[in-house]
């Protein structure tokens, strides 16, 4: 009798599925350990690898000509990378970049583009999946335009320390610089400002939080709204 | 490269900057400074009150002031 692969229950679509869409899928699935900075995918690129992160973050990035980049989105373990290759080939219209050592099942695009096609199921959650990545860039494009450098930065470090499930962050000031799409010296001067209000502390670039309740008080409310989206539309997609 | 530092004085509350940053020249180190000014000025809100200014101050190594920015609030009645 073929062994049936152990479920990785950690990425929460996948455990979502049920057992037999599940192993549709399971024999095509390999675990493999990210390096932070990595880069899976940069714009223009076909999308050659499905990723459902197990733990850690996955940024996706806006890439301009002259090399400025800013994060419009982000995927951990509650999500997908990709989904779209599910449907048809894919070409990718941003950079995928690993935040922080992330562990991710990944997938042939054509070895899932075979599975997806055998499941109604399957199909649903690439093209719902879309409605994730959607709402989230909305309140992320809201909330560069609107809000100040501090609260921005506040909200990306609650959303890490969630996603590193840790907290302590491992940033450099010019990976922050381009995941707010400010200048180096913003970061240093509301990270400093930060650190002298015993919120966080800031040395050899990384960032322990020491006051999470004030890093929530000065976080936009966007940092809210994106958890609460996240929730409703995680709800949403396991009835799929 | 040469190191800068960019120090704020926001409402009399200054944030030193200790580590700096490398640039090019004094050119590439202004261009830095007047683009952060642009997004930090860009979140002062109606608490700014007349009388109180906002500066940032570029120094190099040897702690020689290179460039003054400054945003001034008056009240001229």
């Amino acid at each position: 009798m073929q062994s049936i692969p152990t479920r990785s229950l950690d990425n929460r679509l996948l455990s979502a599925l049920p057992r037999a869409q599940y192993n549709l899928l399971a024999p095509h699935l390999a675990t493999v350990s990210l390096l932070s900075g990595a880069v899976l995918s940069e714009p223009g690129d076909e999308v050659d690898h499905v990723y459902f992160p197990n733990s850690g973050m996955l940024s996706l990035l806006a890439v301009m000509r002259d090399g400025k980049a800013i994060e419009t989105g982000t995927v951990g373990r509650e999500g997908v990378v990709g989904a779209m290759a599910g449907l048809r080939p894919y070409k990718s219209f941003v950079r995928v970049l690993v935040q922080m050592p992330t562990r991710v099942s990944k997938i042939a695009s054509h070895s899932f583009r075979t599975v997806v096609a055998t499941s109604e199921q399957l199909r649903n959650l690439c093209i719902e999946y879309n409605e994730v990545l959607l709402s989230q860039a909305r309140v992320i494009a809201a909330c560069n335009a609107l809000h100040s450098v501090e609260a921005r930065l506040c909200r990306w470090l609650l959303q890490s320390e969630d996603r590193a499930n840790s907290d302590r962050v491992a940033l450099t000031q010019e990976f922050l610089a381009e995941m707010l799409g400010v200048r180096r010296t913003s970061v240093t001067a509301v990270a400093k400002t930060l650190h002298d209000q015993g919120v966080i502390n800031y040395s050899h670039g990384v960032i322990h939080i020491l006051d999470r309740h004030k890093l929530e008080q000065m976080s936009c409310e966007c940092y809210q709204a994106l958890l609460d989206q996240s929730a409703m539309l995680e709800s949403i997609l396991s009835q799929v | 490269m040469p190191r800068y530092f960019f120090h704020l004085n926001r409402h009399d509350k200054p944030v030193l900057d200790i580590n700096g940053l490398t640039f090019l020249d004094h050119q590439a180190a202004w261009e830095e400074a007047t683009m952060a000014c642009g997004e930090m000025i860009r979140t002062i809100d109606g608490q700014l009150q007349p009388g109180e200014s906002w500066e940032m101050e570029v120094t190099d190594e040897a702690g020689k002031l290179i460039y003054r920015l400054r945003f001034i609030a008056e009240s001229c009645e």
